[in-house]
């Protein structure tokens, strides 16, 4: 079977493409996980629709209370944006992800829409409470990032829609990320967590805490996040000593053991950062 | 005249700029210029250890572009090549024995089509018990691996060796302090950059068989292939173009494709090109042994070593590849020290998984990792300083090794040198600062090493041919493959030097069966010394013919004439002089040939085979690495903060080189410490992409402090020492020291990962105190 590729220049182009090829269609962004399935043989779409060439989806803009990223911004672009370098948290998972190389092609709307449990973009916007935009010929949609997951590889994106933008509120700014792997490049985290706090007065007033590589797909820890509101942040803080999430849900394998263990540590280290950030 | 010499100097290597540029042709890039090339691809068994009740090859025979599909029963000639043994089935009959074991080949005119036919090959296999466990396997009722072994009669032991000294019982009993420890190394891959690959190429008119491959040695590759093609050896020829990375691996591993790709261009009479994916490069081919040894290590309570007992056994893997494995691990049984008393035995057992081959360090990093760790024990009971326990212990001029060789400070003796230079250079002396966040404790280390330079084998030996042309330029035939260590560069410095013109002169046709004789292969850190030294012989035969020549013309006594810069000149008086060529002229047409063949082979090894007492290297190599470390007690991630070297290498002919072949080989060292490992789940790969299969990234590294010891071998060429292997095996006891340092906590397997470390500071009952916080408690006490 041949694969009909596709090259569109604006969005509109590549929503009607996915209109008409619907779930026989594949979008490849940067393609550092796509690619991968089909140069294996475990996916030979009909269609190809590459954006790449979308330039609007590649921006970085403000939207009201939101920092808008493009569907085809890269980790790159974001490292090198003034407005999401206002987010360290977001640029410490970013910029420990892959190496230059895949930095340089691959971008947090495929991070996302991979839905692989261990994606360090995606486990980080979830703890900035970023919303997604999905748009589609017929009209578009937001729909909170922490709701977007359904399953290991799986979203709530349609096959006729296109991820145009993450929204990432401004709120977040105290913000923090934190990952554990063996090596220092080029690996995928064992354990990872994204925190960011809004803090008045040394009160935490809201928390927003996500987990990543602890489950089939990144999720909030929302037990984590009552613990800490309403209470000083340094006493919120101290009384997680040693409290493993309960929604981290490891799965067997040769790191259980490690997720167990370490992830308290990085729990409490990610959130004092955030912490320290907000001024506590 | 000035005597400039090329000898010490870090000239840029040949090879250096076309690899930078993407123009130093490998073997898949040569393929790239060849026009009708089949493509050659196997079937391997989706089981580690099966019968195979049938195969039905009709379905992928009847796919167009399908050129040929072999079976056991069609090759040309004997079903076994490798390098040490015929004992690896060009494609499996009966049995698979391992998951690499290939079963079917397929030719066709892509890649794509040869895939399809192979998945369309029929095989009904009776699945078997992979039998994984070496200890297992040496038991008498356990079945054999191989029915009939060429080498290994009604046993699975593939070879053993045992080293004894003075009585070993006698002196455990009598001594201090006795350590008793079990250690655990891993399989690790080679992890080299080119996957392995082969074009095989018929010649119609000769009947020769051409087979552009990777290797170690173009020669051992034929002699290793040319039964499995019904060949002569004459008429196998093999040229080994640049090779991407090979770290031993291809010594033999890359047989498997070239074999395959011979086998396929004999039946079909046409070029065929093979090459593995990195996924099958990761499965099937040779890796570095895992080994677990129990070891013994008597002291006197003033830190003086009196006895070691080690038995050591060794998972071979399913054949029997390259295995002087228990040989090396026994004879370095006693590490850099003296040691009056030993018994070690060891052995290596056939199993059902990937064989384990050369791998940089032939089973030297395995017993650096346990006697340099124990050592460390051992200071630590004693409560003595490691270096100065080292110090007390290391071998000096004249004393001997467990195997009975006495050292000689003629052949470069740099061992306290270079921890000397270590230490000086990491400030041993001053206490190691430790950091203001406390979830970090850190800690040193230092380990000390040796490796022999050659095989060590009666046969060890090497052959060049020399062709002086009549310009005054020098070809050199000689087997050196160039692995990436600067080989080319190395044999252009030692013959510019030797025959007295300059390096541009001298041409280097490295590894071409056909060119160049015998010189061994290029491996166990011997090139630089024995093909140089063949080359300075041959130079030397020439060079006396030249001044002959030019006594003659000149009307001077040969033994006053000496030649430089391709001039020849009177000692006495420089001004009369002759340019070479004159010479070259003038013996041309008096018949005098300017041709020949250098030879060189270290003075012979007198060996005792039941006691393992022999003297089996001509020369070692010596050195010390001192390591600082940062550990994350909360995350069990630790820090390589500064990695420091001394290697006395006899005479660095070009010094970037061996500082690159010591950063190379100990950033290997760094990875078989702290992550690399190679894991099988029922005798399959588990670990066969690099996404599973970790090594160090730039990353990982500190910048990597390297000190040049130079204790001339008074017989390498310009007094050189082989430095290929040795900067492999000091990184893990180093790391796994600086650890025991900077947590309190020895470990005794390979690798440390974070999970590891992490795993055991939970398990530990006494908080977590570095060794200032443990003197100081220490001080309390007192
Ligand atoms: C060597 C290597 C190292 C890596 N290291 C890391 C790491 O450290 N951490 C980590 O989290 N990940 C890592 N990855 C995975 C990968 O790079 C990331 O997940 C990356 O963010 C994917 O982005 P992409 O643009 O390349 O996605 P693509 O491969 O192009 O797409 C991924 C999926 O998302 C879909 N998609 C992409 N964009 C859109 C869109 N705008 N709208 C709708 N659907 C879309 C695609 O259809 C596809 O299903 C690594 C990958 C490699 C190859």
């Amino acid at each position: 079977m041949a694969t009909v590729f596709f090259l569109p220049n604006t969005v509109e182009e590549a929503c009607s493409i996915l209109e008409e090829w619907g779930d026989d269609a594949i979008i490849t962004n940067g393609g550092t996980d796509i690619v991968i399935d089909i140069s294996k043989g475990n996916l030979i779409p009909h269609a190809n629709v590459c954006i790449w060439n979308i330039n609007e989806l590649h921006q970085i803009k403000m939207d009201g209370d939101y920092v808008r990223v493009g569907g085809a911004a890269t980790y790159k672009e974001m490292m090198n944006s003034s407005l999401t370098k206002e987010f360290p948290g977001l640029i410490e998972a970013v910029s420990q992800i892959g190496s230059p190389g895949i930095r340089q092609v691959a971008t947090l709307a495929g991070n996302i829409c991979t839905a692989a449990p261990a994606a360090d973009g995606c486990t980080m916007a979830m703890g900035l409470d970023a919303q997604i935009v999905l748009k589609s010929a017929t009209g578009e949609r937001i729909v909170p990032l922490s709701h977007m997951m359904i399953g290991r590889g799986k979203t709530k994106r349609r096959g006729n829609e296109l991820l145009t933008a993450i929204l990432i509120p401004t709120s977040k700014k105290n913000c923090a990320y934190g990952r554990l792997a063996r090596r220092r490049a080029s690996d995928i985290a064992k354990v990872m967590v994204g925190a960011s706090l809004e803090i008045e007065d040394g009160i935490c007033t809201r928390a927003v805490v996500s987990l990543g590589a602890l489950g089939p797909v990144p999720c909030r820890a929302y037990s984590i996040e009552q613990k800490l509101e309403g209470k000083p942040i340094r006493t919120g803080i101290e009384q997680l000593r040693g409290v493993f999430p309960e929604e981290a849900k490891p799965r067997i394998s040769q790191f259980k053991r490690y997720k167990e263990q370490a992830l308290p540590t990085l729990l409490v280290r990610t959130l004092e950062l955030a912490a320290q950030r907000g001024g506590a | 005249m000035k005597r400039d010499t090329v000898i010490g100097s870090s000239l840029i290597r040949p090879d250096a700029l076309a690899k930078v540029q993407g123009r130093a042709p490998y073997v898949a890039d040569i393929k790239l210029e060849k026009r009708d090339c089949l493509i050659g691809r196997a079937l391997f068994p989706p089981y580690a250890h099966a019968k195979i009740l049938s195969i039905n090859t009709s379905r992928a025979e009847a796919l167009s572009g399908v050129e040929v599909v072999m079976t056991a029963k069609d090759l040309p000639g004997l079903n076994g090549y490798g390098a040490a043994a015929l004992d690896k089935p060009v494609l499996a009959d009966k049995i698979v024995r391992y998951q690499g074991d290939p079963v079917a080949f397929v030719a066709a005119c892509d890649k794509k089509t040869a895939d399809k036919a192979v998945a369309l090959i029929e095989v009904k296999y009776e699945p078997l018990f992979p039998q994984t466990d070496p200890k297992e396997n040496l038991k008498p009722e356990t079945p054999l691996i191989h029915e009939d072994h060429p080498m290994s009669k009604g046993t699975n032991i593939s070879s053993s060796w045992r080293v004894e000294r003075g009585n070993v019982i006698a002196a455990l009993s009598r001594s201090d302090i006795v350590l008793e420890n079990d250690f655990e190394t891993q399989i690790v891959d080679h992890a080299y950059l080119e996957t392995d690959s082969c074009i095989a190429e018929p010649d119609p008119v000769t009947g020769i068989l051409h087979l552009i491959t990777q290797g170690h040695s173009a020669q051992l590759n034929c002699r290793s292939l040319a039964a499995a093609f019904g060949l002569p050896h004459s008429k196998v020829h093999v040229t080994i173009p640049i090779v991407g990375g090979s770290f031993g691996g291809k010594e033999d591993s890359n047989l498997e494709v070239s074999v395959m790709a011979g086998v396929l261009a004999l039946k079909t009479g046409k070029s065929v090109f093979c090459e593995y994916t990195r996924e099958e490069s990761f499965r099937n081919t040779g890796k570095r042994h895992a080994t677990h040894s129990h070891r013994k290590l008597g002291a006197t309570k003033e830190g003086i070593l009196t006895a070691v007992a080690a038995d050591i056994t060794v998972n071979k893997g399913a054949y029997r590849s390259i295995d002087p494995i228990p040989q090396r691990m026994t004879m370095y049984g006693g590490g850099v020290y003296r040691v009056p008393n030993a018994l070690v035995e060891a052995r290596s057992v056939f199993t059902n998984q990937v064989y384990g081959c050369a791998c940089r360090g032939l089973g030297v990093p395995q017993a650096m990792f346990i006697i340099e760790s124990q050592m460390d024990d051992l200071a630590r009971r004693l409560n003595m300083d490691p270096v100065e326990l080292r110090l007390k212990n290391i071998l000096r001029d004249g004393d001997t090794m467990i195997t009975g060789q006495a050292i000689k400070k003629s052949q470069g003796l740099g061992l306290e040198k270079c921890i000397q230079a270590v230490c000086e250079r990491i400030g041993w002396d001053k206490p190691l600062e430790q950091s203001d966040d406390p979830s970090i404790r850190r800690g040193r280390g230092i380990a000390t090493i040796m490796y022999g330079t050659g095989t060590g084998y009666p046969t060890d030996g090497a052959h060049c041919f020399l062709n002086l042309q009549m310009d005054g330029s020098l070809m050199v035939g000689i087997a050196t493959a160039e692995l990436g260590q600067g080989g080319i560069i190395a044999m252009t410095q030692i013959a510019s030097e030797a025959m007295g013109i300059p390096y541009n002169m001298v041409s280097v046709n490295y590894s071409d069966n056909h060119s160049s004789p015998e010189a061994g292969a290029t491996v166990a850190s011997r090139s630089t010394v024995f093909h140089g030294n063949a080359i300075i012989n041959g130079c030397n035969i020439l060079k006396d013919r030249m001044l002959c020549c030019a006594g003659q013309i000149l009307g001077e006594d040969p033994r006053d004439l000496d030649i430089r810069e391709g001039i020849v000149y009177t000692r006495q008086n420089k001004e009369r002089s002759i340019p070479l060529t004159e010479a070259i002229k003038f013996a041309f047409s008096s018949q005098v040939p300017l041709t020949t063949t250098g030879s060189w082979y270290p003075p012979l090894n007198h060996l005792d085979p039941i006691m393992g007492q022999d003297t089996r290297m001509h020369t070692y190599t010596y050195g010390a690495q001192a390591v600082e470390i940062s550990v994350d007690i909360g995350t069990g991630i630790y820090t390589l903060d500064r990695c420091v070297s001394a290697f006395d290498v006899g005479k660095a002919i070009n010094p970037m080189c061996v500082e690159g072949q010591i950063e190379g080989g100990v950033t290997q060292g760094i990875g078989y410490a702290m992550m690399e490992k190679f894991e099988l789940r029922n005798a399959m790969a588990v670990t066969d992409t690099y996404h599973t299969y970790l090594i160090p990234t730039s990353m990982d590294l500190p910048k990597l402090e390297t000190i040049l010891v130079e204790e001339p071998n008074e017989l390498g060429p310009f007094g050189a020492k082989g430095i290929g292997e040795p900067p492999v095996t000091a990184a893990a006891p180093a790391i796994r020291n600086a650890l025991f340092d900077a947590i309190d906590i020895p470990f005794y397997s390979l690798p440390i990962t974070p999970i590891d470390v992490l795993d055991a500071i939970k398990k530990k009952k006494s908080p977590v105190v570095n060794r200032q916080e443990r003197a100081a408690t220490k001080n309390l006490e007192k």
